[in-house]
């Protein structure tokens, strides 16, 4: 029933390239280059990975020390963002919140990739009662509201990054596997996986040497929104105060703390926090809808 | 229709007994119990298994459950941990504020969305088409407890036109107009979110329709415009939306979540929240069932709906 995510960007359409293009995987990296989306997408998320982790090695300063007699400081040249209710350096806290929110979303997304694909492909395999059972568990999971699952299975646990990151691959894996069945269940009956099973391959060499390799386009699509998805999950959580535990920061956890000065007209509390969660959301998910333009097999043919 | 409503239904089954299992079992096998959160940290052991043994925390996982399964065939579903009232009634009182609040921004958004991803494709690559979905993209990528509160802080701080937060019981304390007054920014909060992921797919749908031949026939008949957009290719562009009502159900369900807690408003998500938390398990396991459940009936509406919108569809 779930409807494959439908390309917001149809106005910039998909790059014609001459017949000379090239085997299938280079002509799809060739039409993922081609288009502007790809561009603004890496450049934005790229400068937001500059910002976490090459901005603290410019910029010195602590994300910890509170400065007692400036608290809630409008920017500064001390303080190019100001400091929260707290007095900590708002820039500063800014940049360190990037690090481990960048770091848990991609290895997150990673992990559920690995996982939903080795189950979907499994599942599709197995075929039959197997694959009914196994699909049955996928559409139960589907329906728990997904923040529920993120917030019963934090709240019970004092978060730290692995079990956060586990947490994340734990609560995402679902969406890519029935994606990945369905592709692999039209490619299963195809003739050169009959021809390969009569000659005597195993269901692994199967898996991995024919499945694999054609559901790979599906799987990227998803795990880049995967991507997006955790870091907001991060988010999210982080400023339900669910995240890492403070004084650790987050992007999330700054606007919660914000929410207390909300009243004061502290601007460079509310919006720069903000930003630079948007920031991110907008270059991961320009660069999904780059890679499915250039990788869904449902859109190749338009 | 109906044997095809009955076989749906019968398909569900396993769905909503695996949500019971799962539900149980996230809570129970999850270390850290209630007597925890109740006794707090200098709890001793004996105190532990005490107050254990009287919530019935003692017996094997499987009898656990079967009393629980048991119970919940006759809708009761326990009595929290920490309210010390029954859980139907907390939730009584708590769902039917989450629905209003999720239904009418559902309803709200896939206006709003129809209506933008319509005109959209009709002057496709126009300044107007470019501009909202350059727009969307934006307010997509924009976490929604975020959009809650510059909403909060532009129009209940800056400009003190609504209340922050709070909600006022509907029957009894205020009336209908204070209530709904009270609504506007988490409605808003929640639909702008939502309109921006719709509008993207009214306008893939409504841009393949309108190069359909039987949209040119109809043009060709000499047809108005209008009819032509509103008889003719609404009707068919709006399907993929329904599809979608079923889709993101679990989706604005989390965003209630977020938006009750920011508004502080008495709903399910808040319910839930402090809950897990409090490690009430009743709450707990009552409010992922609830919320899988609904998801499962959300699927199965959208599924009749479609065939009620497009009768090509036949349920034979």
């Amino acid at each position: 029933m779930a409807l494959p995510p439908t390309p917001m960007t149809a106005t910039v359409a998909a790059p014609q390239l001459g017949p000379d293009a090239g085997p299938r995987g280079n002509r799809q990296w060739q039409i993922f280059w081609s288009s502007p989306l790809a561009w603004i997408g890496l450049v934005l998320t790229a400068f937001m990975v500059l910002f976490s982790f090459v901005g603290p090695l410019v910029y010195h300063a602590s994300a910890y020390t509170p400065h007692l007699t400036q608290i809630l400081q409008p920017p500064s040249a001390q303080f190019p963002l100001g400091t929260n209710t707290l007095g900590r350096n708002e820039l500063a806290r800014l940049m360190l919140g990037g690090q481990l929110t960048l770091i848990i979303g991609f290895i997150a997304a990673l992990l559920s990739m690995v996982f939903g694909t080795i189950y979907g492909l499994a599942s599709a395999l197995a075929g039959g009662f197997t694959d009914v059972v196994m699909m049955r568990i996928i559409d139960v999971l589907l329906a728990i509201p997904g923040l529920f699952l993120l917030l019963l299975l934090d709240s019970m646990f004092t978060p730290n990054a692995v079990l956060l990151t586990a947490i994340f691959a734990g609560t995402a894996w679902f969406g890519v596997t029935r994606l990945v069945r369905s592709e692999a269940l039209s490619v299963r009956t195809r003739d050169y996986v009959e021809a390969a099973r009569s000659m005597g391959a195993g269901t692994w060499r199967i898996m991995l040497r024919h499945l694999l390799p054609n559901v790979m386009g599906v799987v990227l699509v998803t795990t880049t929104f995967q991507v997006a998805g955790a870091i907001l999950g991060i988010a999210t959580l982080s400023f339900l105060g669910l995240g890492l535990p403070p004084p650790q920061p987050n992007w999330g956890a700054e606007l919660s703390t914000a929410m207390q000065s909300m009243f004061q007209g502290a601007w460079w509390v509310i919006y720069p926090p903000g930003l630079c969660i948007v920031f991110i959301e907008l270059g991961v998910n320009f660069l999904g809808d780059a890679v499915r333009q250039a990788f869904d097999p449902r859109l190749l043919g338009n | 229709m109906g044997r095809y409503i009955l076989q749906r239904f019968i398909q569900a089954i396993p769905t909503v007994i695996g949500l019971t299992i799962v539900s149980f079992m996230l809570v129970h096998i999850t270390p850290g119990g209630p007597a925890y959160a109740m006794l707090g940290p200098k709890a001793t052991p004996a105190r532990v298994a005490a107050v254990d043994r009287s919530l019935g925390l003692n017996l094997p996982l499987w009898d656990q459950y079967g009393i629980w399964a048991w119970q919940l065939l006759h809708l009761n579903l326990g009595i929290s941990y920490f309210y010390l009232q029954p859980v139907t009634v907390l939730i009584e009182q708590a769902l039917p504020v989450t629905l209003a609040i999720v239904g009418i921004s559902y309803v709200l958004a896939h206006g709003i969305a129809v209506v933008l991803g319509s005109i959209q494709a009709y002057f496709k690559n126009g300044w107007f088409d470019h501009g909202t979905t350059s727009i969307n993209y934006f307010l997509y990528s924009m976490p929604g407890f975020w959009l809650a509160i510059l909403l909060l802080v532009w129009f209940a701080v800056d400009i003190p036109l609504f209340p922050t937060g709070n909600l006022c019981d509907p029957n009894t304390v205020c009336n209908l107009g204070t209530w709904a007054y009270h609504m506007v920014l988490p409605v808003m909060s929640l639909t702008i979110g939502t309109v921006a992921g719709w509008a993207r797919y009214m306008r893939t749908s409504m841009t393949d329709t309108l190069v359909q031949d039987y949209i040119r026939t109809a043009r060709a008949k000499g047809l108005s415009e209008t009819r032509v957009l509103f008889k003719h290719a609404w009707r068919n562009s709006v399907l993929p939306l329904i599809t979608l009502l079923g889709y993101f159900f679990p989706t604005i369900f989390g965003g209630a979540l977020v938006v009750e807690e920011i508004f502080n408003i008495p709903g399910m998500g808040l319910l839930t929240f402090n809950a897990a938390i409090k490690r009430d398990y009743p709450i707990v396991m009552a409010a992922v069932l609830i919320g899988g459940v609904l998801v499962v009936i959300g699927n199965l509406v959208a599924d009749l709906l479609y065939g009620l919108v497009d009768p090509r569809i036949s349920y034979g």
